[in-house]
């Protein structure tokens, strides 16, 4: 069982959609500036799809606003929607190793669509900030487990400006296939009973997907209630499930248990066991 | 401007990043609202966040790192504070 | 005591025709050099536009001889500041006639690279790094002298329709059109409120005077400058006065002024002139002062504003208005940046 978990969060959506002047990096910076007393950061991992430099990390961007370095360990991370749970994977391994005391991961998006595209209509901005230790956890990261294969649902290639996307096909083969693998992966290795778990997590690409996979899954639907965020910010990319965690946390009580699974196309799933204290 | 400029300039943000003032006098120029705001201990002339509306003489503001303009061709990306209303 | 001989000036506005060195061999060819021991020459943008520097060689050049040769460069005050120089030369007995030239060649360039030169003349670190323009700083200047005196936009279109009546007459001015307070309240909002008719316009143009220990009809009686010790914005104590401009005009005695020459590259910028000369009360600047003459031949809202020249232009000016209607005392107020630099020429009629 790993020994890391959550110490704090917090999240920043722009009220009024995306303004002109914001990026991944400032809004991530709006998020952490919600908080006080930050904890001293090793380690920062920024998981996005809009990076604001192709070549410039903005994980050191993030690490030296805050003034966390310069002994601080840094990188970016890219794998579609699930860059920031991808980047909460490594620092759980970071922080349960010891090889860190406390490390940031990150999962921030711009909204990126071809002009005209149905996708235009679902994407949305935000932030989502976790700060990740072994001291004054309020939830463990029990567990984590993924499920990845290269499927061609949603990509963008380096010379082009806008993603592009299979329509129908980022369903079946992309979103259902793999996070319902990575559920089940999950079940297998922690032995966890669908009806124990409280909270249900799942990436919202639109307003339906979360809806269907917990009812392929034979979850009730009540306990994906407190995770819904599509409605109020879109799918912000990398932020969507952490920031629905977030909203998660915000009610769960001691004693609650979680499973969040994220999807990121191209394309993979990771799972999340997480035990609130 | 050149990188080890822009590296002084951007140390000197984070010093005021999130205080707050009062708009002393304020124009609407290229797009953008233009501010010259008194803080506690100084005043600055700050451009506010790109999307807002109207600003006033009086108005309560915060400074919030946003993304820069371009000002001239050679300048990179660059992040800067802003004035948001409060 | 120091007194004026020749006075020349070009025409202000778009000469296509002209470059910077064709200006300056215009001057020179119309003013008798043949006496001149020294030049000083007021020039903002030369290096930054014309990339030229190094303009001492190429107005000697012109001239035709060795001669020692200053370049003045104080953003808009440039002009009134060489003047200067070149009095404090003569005074402390170095030369007995020195050449005075203001030069500007700004209209080759495109409006984004003259805007960006222009803001140069603003604090490099706080406020041209943050995306501001020199009109948007005397905007912000405007908005706060009106929010303090409790005026409406409006009291800065009649001054500009005043500027441009004036200089109508004049055929070396930049504009001969006469305009309406509707022409200038349906003009282009450049910066809130500032629009199109309430600013100078960009110009070429060159001026020159000679500066003589011998005796004429004109004595340069005083010459201040002073340098401000609040350059940013936001440095300012008081954001509806220029303090540099009321510590220069209190060295002098305005009490029989006749004649001014205000800086009026924005509206603005004219009814605060007139109020910190006190020629104005406080608040109603943008009046028409009744005592005294003000910019008679358009300033430089509607003369035109070559930037170096100007403060040049305005002592030739002054110098064919005084010897024309025998006015007495006048003054030419040069400014640069906002409020930043000041030069003060105090012209005696004998």
């Amino acid at each position: 069982m790993c020994m890391a978990g959550i110490t704090a969060y917090s999240v920043y959506i722009p009220v009024n959609g995306r303004s002109a002047d914001e990026d991944s990096f400032t809004m991530v910076v709006a998020a952490i500036d919600k908080l006080n007393d930050l904890p001293d950061v090793e380690a920062v991992y920024f998981g996005s799809e809009s990076h604001p430099y192709k070549i410039k990390s903005t994980a050191a961007m993030v690490a030296d606003w805050f003034n966390w370095g310069p002994k601080v360990m840094a990188a970016d991370l890219e794998f579609a929607c699930k860059s920031g749970t991808t980047a909460l994977q490594m620092m759980m391994g970071m922080v349960d190793s010891d090889m860190v005391a406390n490390g940031l991961i990150v999962g921030a998006d711009v909204a990126q669509a071809r002009a005209g595209d149905a996708l235009a209509k679902t994407v949305g901005s935000g932030a989502a900030a976790f700060f990740i230790g072994k001291e004054n956890v309020i939830a463990d990261l029990v567990a984590t487990v993924s499920f990845c294969t290269d499927t061609a649902d949603f990509w963008r290639h380096q010379d082009e400006e806008a993603p592009r996307h299979a329509g129908r096909f980022t369903g079946e083969p992309g979103y259902f296939r793999h996070t319902i693998g990575a559920f089940e992966e999950l079940q297998k290795k922690t032995g966890f009973k669908t009806e124990e778990i409280d909270y249900f997590v799942f990436h919202q690409p639109n307003a339906t997907f979360s809806g269907r996979v917990a009812h392929k899954l034979g979850i009730d639907l009540a306990k994906i209630e407190a995770a819904s965020v599509f409605d109020k910010m879109g799918n912000a990319y990398s932020a969507t499930v952490l920031v629905a965690l977030a909203q998660v946390l915000d009610v769960a009580q001691a004693g609650a248990k979680i499973v969040m699974v994220s999807y990121g196309s191209g394309a993979g799933a990771d799972a999340f066991l997480i035990e609130c204290k | 401007m050149k990188a080890p400029k822009w590296q002084r300039y951007r140390n000197n943000l984070k010093q005021d990043a999130g205080k707050n003032g009062q708009v002393l006098a304020c124009t609407f120029v290229n797009d953008n609202w233009l501010a010259l705001v008194k803080l506690n201990d100084k005043n600055v002339l700050l451009q506010a966040v790109k999307e807002t509306a109207v600003l006033a003489i009086g108005d309560c503001v915060k400074l919030v790192l946003r993304k820069g303009e371009k000002v001239a061709p050679e300048n990179p990306l660059q992040y800067r504070l802003k004035v948001e209303k409060i | 005591m120091i007194y004026i001989k020749d006075t020349y000036a070009t025409k202000t506005g778009e000469l296509w025709d002209c470059g910077l060195s064709d200006l300056l061999k215009e001057v020179i060819a119309n003013i008798d050099t043949s006496q001149v021991d020294a030049v000083y020459v007021g020039n903002m943008l030369g290096g930054v536009l014309n990339e030229q520097l190094n303009l001492g060689a190429k107005v000697a050049t012109i001239i035709g001889r060795n001669l020692p040769v200053v370049r003045v460069e104080a953003a808009c005050a440039s002009g009134g500041v060489a003047v200067n120089q070149a009095w404090q030369a003569l005074k402390a007995g170095f030369y007995s006639n020195v050449l005075v030239i203001g030069v500007e060649k700004m209209t080759d360039f495109s409006n984004e690279e003259v805007a960006r030169a222009l803001a140069m003349a603003a604090d490099n670190t706080t406020e041209f790094n943050n995306g501001v323009t020199f009109p948007a700083l005397h905007a912000l200047v405007a908005q706060a002298y009106l929010n303090k005196y409790n005026l409406a936009p409006a009291v800065l279109d009649a001054v500009s329709v005043r500027s441009h009546q004036k200089a109508f007459a004049d055929d070396k001015a930049q504009f001969h059109k006469k305009i309406t307070e509707d022409d200038v309240r349906a003009s282009a909002m450049v910066t809130s409120p500032l629009k199109l008719y309430h600013c100078s316009p960009i110009s070429d143009g060159a001026a020159a005077i000679v500066l003589s220990t011998e005796q004429t009809d004109l004595e340069l009686a005083a010459s201040v400058t002073l340098a401000s010790r609040e350059f940013a914005l936001a440095d300012r104590s008081d954001l509806t006065s220029f303090a540099v401009v009321q510590e220069a005009v209190a060295k002098l005695d305005l009490s029989e002024l006749e004649i001014v020459e205000v800086h009026d590259c924005f509206v603005i910028a004219e009814i605060i002139a007139l109020e910190d000369l006190g020629i104005m009360r406080k608040g109603q600047g943008w009046q028409e002062p009744e005592h005294v003459k003000v910019n008679v031949r358009g300033g430089l809202k509607a003369g035109g504003h070559a930037i170096g020249a100007t403060g040049v232009k305005q002592m030739v000016t002054l110098a064919e208005e005084m010897r024309t209607h025998q006015y007495q005392l006048g003054l030419a107020h040069n400014v640069g940046g906002v409020g930043a630099q000041v030069a003060l020429n105090l012209i005696k009629k004998r």
